[in-house]
C-alpha cells in the first residue's frame, strides 16, 4: 500500500514539470503582456524595458522557463508579478474560500444525491423514479451561473433570507453552495442510481433476501457500499474540479476564491501567478484523485487484498 | 417656603431645559456607521506606488494624499497638501507645504516626507517616471522646498498630481516594516483591513488635522465583479454604492425612489483610428482619413454602445481639460464622405479592424461596421483582450498588420498630457504612429509657453489641425460615467478621469 502511494506521488512530478510546462508556454504565446496593464500610459520604451527586467520577463522564454522550473524544484513558485507577493503566499489566502465552498457545495450533493439516487433505484420506473432523473438532468444541464442568478432573485432579492453575495458567516455561504452543489448532485445521482440497479440484481442480494434480512438493511449494508466504487470515482473528480474554483459562481456570488483569482491572474497576463495556481490546482487534484484511490481499499475488500499483495 | 418654591421652580427650568437639549440632540442628524461601496475590479495593493490601476487608486485617495490634485468641484489643479506654490522659471519650481498635517502615525507632514517620496518613487519602475524630470531637490525649511527640472515645463504642478506619488510617512518607513509603513498617509482615512477578493475597509481618522473627521465611521469597498450582483446587492440594500453600472439599470436607478442613479460627464475620449505606418493601408491618404470623419454618424454610435449615456466629441482634446475649445470639427456628411470614397475607389474594399473585447468597444465595431456597408465598405472587426491591443498598437506599425482600431484615452491633468502620449511621435501611446514633426514642434512648444493665451491659441491651432487636417484618429465621444447609490447618500463624487473619491461618502439615516 505504501509503495503504491509512494509511487503515485513520484508520478506526481513529471505531471507537474509538463503541466509548468505547458502553461508558462502558452501564457508567454498569448498576445499581450503584463507590461501594457502595469506601466502607466507616458511610459517610454526605456521605461517599459526596465519594468521588463525588473519583473524577470527579459531575455529568451525558455531561459526564463527553466529559471522558474529551477525554483519551482526547490519550493519557490516566485513572485506574482501583478501583486508583487509570493504566489503561494496568494494561493494559500485565497484556498480557504474555496475550500469551504467545495465542501460545502459537496455536502449539499451528497444529501440530495445519495438518497435520491437510491430512492429511484429502489423505485425503478416508478413516479418517485422518474421524479428523480427529471430532477438530476436539471441539476446538470442547468449551467450554475444561471441557477446562482435564479437563487439571488428568489432567496436574496425577493425572500430577503440571504445575501447576494461576499464571503463570511453561514448564511453567506447557502446560495453559492446550493448553485455549485447542484450540478454536482446531479451527476451524482445518476451515478448513484445506476450503480445501486447493477447492484440490486445480483445473487447475493437476493440470498440475503431469502434468509430473512430486511429491505433496509439489504440496501443499506449490502448493496449501497458495493455500489459506493463508482460514486466514490466520480465524487473525487468532481471535488478536485470544485477544489480548483468555480469561477462562474465565484464572479457571481463574488466569492473570493482561486477560481477568479486564476481568471484574473490570465486575464493580466501574470504568468507566475497562473502557472502557480494552475501548478498548484494539478497538485490538488491528483492528491484528491490518490485519496480517492485509497478510499476504494476501504470500501472493498478485493482492492485492499490486491495492494497487500 | 420661599426656600422651597424656590428649589421647585430651579428643578422645572433644569427639566425644562435637559429636555430642549435632549431635543436638540435628536434634530442633529443621525449617519449611517459604516458606508460599502461596490468596486468590479479587484483591489490588490495600498501601496501607491505598486500601482497604476484605478481601483487601487480610489482606495488610496482616501488614506493619502498628494501634493497638489484636481478639485472635482472646479476641475482646478490645486493644492492638496501643499499651501503654494511659485514657477521661478519653467525649470525651476517652489511649493510650500500645509502646516501640521498629521500621519496616520502621529508624526508631522515636513520636506522629508516628501524627498522620502521622491527618492523611493525614483527606485520603482512604474513611479520613476514621474520623478524623472527632477534635477535637483532642495530643502528650503520644514515646510518649503525647491525643485529644479531637467528641462522646462509649466506644468509640472500637474506632475505632483499622480496618483502614485501619494505623500509617505519617512518616520514610517523608519520604525515599520514596509508593508505596514506603506499603509500609512495623511488622509480622512486609516487603513483598518483587507482580505484578498472580497473586501478593504478603511476607518476614519479621528486625529486629523487637514481634513474635518467625516461622518462615516467606516468605508468599506467591497469587491463584486459581476454588474448584475451589484446591482441586486444595492437592491438589496447590501452596499450603499455601485461603481459601474451596468447600462440596461440605468433606468431601474432612475425609477427606484430608494435608489439614484450619479452621472458625471467622463473624461476618456473614444475614437476610431488609423495605423499610418501601414504602407499597405489607404488610411495613410488624409483625403481617405477626412472621408471617415465625415462618413461616422457619431450620434448613432453612442446610442450602439451607451444607449445614449455619452457626449459627441467635435474635437481631440477632452471637454475638462484646460485649453479646450469647442471647435467644430468635422461634420457629419454622408454624402462627402461618399464622394471622397468614390474618388478615392473605396467600392467593395476591404478593412481591418482591431480593438478589445469590452463591451462598448464591440458596440462601437459592430456599428462602424454597420455605418461603412452603406458605403459597400466592407470592415471586419477583430476583438482582443485590452492587454493584446496595446500590445499590437504599441508595437511595429509597419509589421502589425492593423489598419484601423478602436481606443479610447484618459488624459491625466494636463494639456500637454492630453497630446504627448497619443499624438507625439514619441508618445508611449501613439498607437497611429504618428510621426508629424510640425505637431511635435507644436506641442512641445505649447508645454514650454508661460503666456496663456498664447498657449490657448497654440492648442487651439493643434485641436484643429489634427482634428480636421491630419486626423490620426477620429474622436467619437466621451461616455457619461455613472453611479448607483442609495437613496440619501451623499459624497461620492464622480472623478471624469476615473479615480473616484469617496472621502465625504455618507448617508443621513434620520
Amino acid at each position: 500500500m505504501y509503495r503504491y502511494i509512494l509511487k503515485r506521488i513520484l508520478m506526481m512530478i513529471p505531471v507537474l514539470i509538463a503541466v509548468s510546462f505547458v502553461v508558462y508556454f502558452l501564457m508567454d504565446l498569448a498576445p499581450g503582456d503584463i507590461i501594457s496593464s502595469m506601466a502607466p500610459q507616458d511610459a517610454t520604451e526605456a521605461e517599459i524595458e526596465m519594468m521588463r527586467e525588473e519583473l524577470g520577463l527579459n531575455g529568451p522564454l525558455i531561459q526564463r522557463y527553466f529559471r522558474y522550473l529551477g525554483n519551482l524544484l526547490k519550493g519557490d513558485m516566485g513572485m506574482s508579478l501583478s501583486l508583487k507577493r509570493p504566489v503561494a503566499e496568494v494561493f494559500f489566502e485565497r484556498f480557504p474560500a474555496t475550500l469551504q465552498l467545495a465542501l460545502a457545495a459537496t455536502v449539499v450533493a451528497v444529501v440530495i444525491a445519495i438518497p435520491l439516487g437510491i430512492a429511484a433505484a429502489t423505485h425503478h420506473r416508478s413516479f418517485l423514479d422518474g421524479f428523480s432523473m427529471v430532477t438530476a438532468m436539471l441539476g446538470v444541464s442547468m449551467p450554475g451561473f444561471w441557477l446562482a442568478l435564479l437563487l439571488i432573485m428568489w432567496f436574496s432579492l425577493g425572500l430577503k433570507w440571504f445575501p447576494s453575495g461576499g464571503s463570511g458567516d453561514f448564511k453567506h455561504l447557502v446560495l453559492p453552495s446550493l448553485a455549485l452543489g447542484a450540478g454536482q448532485a446531479g451527476t451524482l445521482t445518476r451515478i448513484t442510481r445506476s450503480s445501486m440497479l447493477d447492484v440490486i440484481r445480483q445473487d447475493y442480494l437476493r440470498t440475503a433476501r431469502a434468509k430473512g434480512v430486511s429491505e433496509k438493511q439489504v440496501i443499506r449494508k449490502h448493496a449501497l457500499k458495493n455500489a459506493l466504487i463508482p460514486i466514490i470515482t466520480v465524487f473525487g473528480s468532481t471535488f478536485g474540479n470544485l477544489l480548483g474554483g468555480a469561477v462562474a459562481i465565484e464572479t457571481v456570488f463574488s466569492w473570493p476564491g482561486i477560481g477568479r483569482l486564476t481568471v484574473s491572474a490570465v486575464n493580466t497576463r501574470d504568468i507566475t501567478l497562473a502557472t502557480g495556481c494552475i501548478i498548484m490546482f494539478t497538485v490538488i487534484l491528483t492528491v484528491t484523485m490518490l485519496l480517492v484511490d485509497i478510499a476504494y481499499a476501504f470500501v472493498d475488500p478485493r482492492i485492499k487484498a490486491q495492494y497487500t499483495k | 417656603m420661599n426656600a422651597k418654591r424656590f428649589l421647585a421652580l430651579l428643578l422645572a427650568l433644569v427639566m425644562v431645559s435637559a429636555c430642549i437639549v435632549e431635543a436638540a440632540a435628536d434634530d442633529a442628524p443621525k449617519y449611517k456607521e459604516e458606508i460599502i461601496i461596490a468596486m468590479a475590479d479587484e483591489f490588490t495593493t495600498i501601496d501607491p506606488m505598486q500601482t497604476t490601476a484605478e481601483t487601487n487608486q480610489i482606495v488610496q485617495d482616501c488614506t493619502h494624499d498628494l501634493l497638489t490634485d484636481t478639485n472635482l468641484a472646479t476641475m482646478q489643479n490645486e493644492g492638496e497638501l501643499v499651501d503654494s506654490w511659485e514657477m521661478v522659471a519653467p525649470d525651476d519650481w517652489i511649493f510650500k507645504l500645509k502646516e501640521n498635517v498629521t500621519f496616520h502615525d502621529g508624526t508631522i507632514l515636513n520636506v522629508d516626507d516628501v524627498e522620502f517620496t521622491f527618492q523611493r518613487a525614483a527606485t520603482i519602475s512604474t513611479t520613476a517616471n514621474y520623478v524623472k524630470p527632477i534635477k535637483e531637490f532642495k530643502k528650503i525649511d520644514d515646510l518649503t522646498f525647491e525643485v529644479i527640472l531637467e528641462q522646462g515645463n509649466v506644468d509640472f504642478n500637474y506632475n505632483m498630481a499622480a496618483n502614485s506619488l501619494a505623500i509617505l510617512s519617512k518616520e514610517a518607513f523608519e520604525t515599520m516594516p514596509e508593508e505596514e509603513a506603506v499603509k500609512i498617509g495623511t488622509g480622512p482615512w486609516k487603513f483598518e483591513e483587507f482580505k484578498s477578493g472580497d473586501y478593504v475597509s478603511l476607518v476614519r481618522f479621528e486625529e486629523s488635522t487637514l481634513y474635518p473627521v467625516p461622518n462615516t465611521k467606516r468605508l468599506v469597498f467591497r469587491m463584486i465583479p459581476e454588474a448584475s450582483a451589484r446591482m441586486i446587492a444595492l437592491e438589496n440594500g447590501e452596499v450603499d454604492i455601485i461603481m459601474s453600472p451596468s447600462a440596461t439599470d440605468y433606468a431601474r436607478l432612475e425609477e427606484n425612489p430608494d435608489l439614484q442613479l450619479l452621472t458625471e460627464d467622463g473624461r476618456t475620449q473614444h475614437f476610431v483610428g488609423f495605423n499610418l505606418e501601414n504602407e499597405n493601408f489607404i488610411g495613410q491618404d488624409p483625403k481617405f482619413r477626412l472621408a471617415m470623419s465625415k462618413a461616422i454618424d457619431k450620434e448613432e454610435m453612442i446610442i450602439a454602445a451607451w444607449d445614449g449615456y455619452a457626449r459627441l466629441s467635435t474635437s481631440m482634446m477632452c471637454r475638462d481639460m484646460g485649453f479646450y475649445a469647442d471647435i467644430d470639427g468635422v461634420a457629419y456628411d454622408p454624402e462627402g464622405a461618399q464622394a471622397l470614397f468614390d474618388e478615392l475607389g473605396c467600392d467593395g474594399m476591404t478593412i481591418k479592424l482591431v480593438t478589445s473585447d469590452a463591451s462598448h468597444r464591440v458596440k462601437m465595431a459592430e456599428n462602424f461596421q454597420a455605418q461603412m456597408a452603406r458605403y459597400n465598405i466592407n470592415v471586419v472587426p477583430e476583438y482582443m483582450q485590452n492587454s493584446a491591443l496595446t500590445e499590437l498598437n504599441t508595437g511595429d506599425g509597419k509589421t502589425s498588420g492593423v489598419e484601423m482600431y478602436i481606443a479610447s484615452w484618459t488624459p491625466g491633468k494636463n494639456a500637454d498630457y492630453m497630446f504627448r502620449n497619443p499624438i507625439h511621435s514619441e508618445g508611449g501611446r501613439n498607437y497611429s504612429h504618428l510621426k508629424d514633426a510640425e505637431i511635435d514642434a507644436l506641442i512641445d512648444a505649447a508645454a514650454l509657453e508661460t503666456d496663456t493665451e498664447k498657449r490657448a491659441e497654440m492648442y487651439l491651432e493643434l485641436q484643429e489641425k489634427l482634428t480636421c487636417e491630419v486626423i490620426p484618429w477620429i474622436p467619437i465621444a466621451q461616455n457619461t460615467l455613472t453611479f448607483g447609490a442609495a437613496a440619501g447618500v451623499t459624497g461620492a463624487l464622480i472623478h471624469p478621469g476615473l479615480v473616484h473619491q469617496f472621502k465625504y461618502a455618507e448617508k443621513i439615516i434620520g
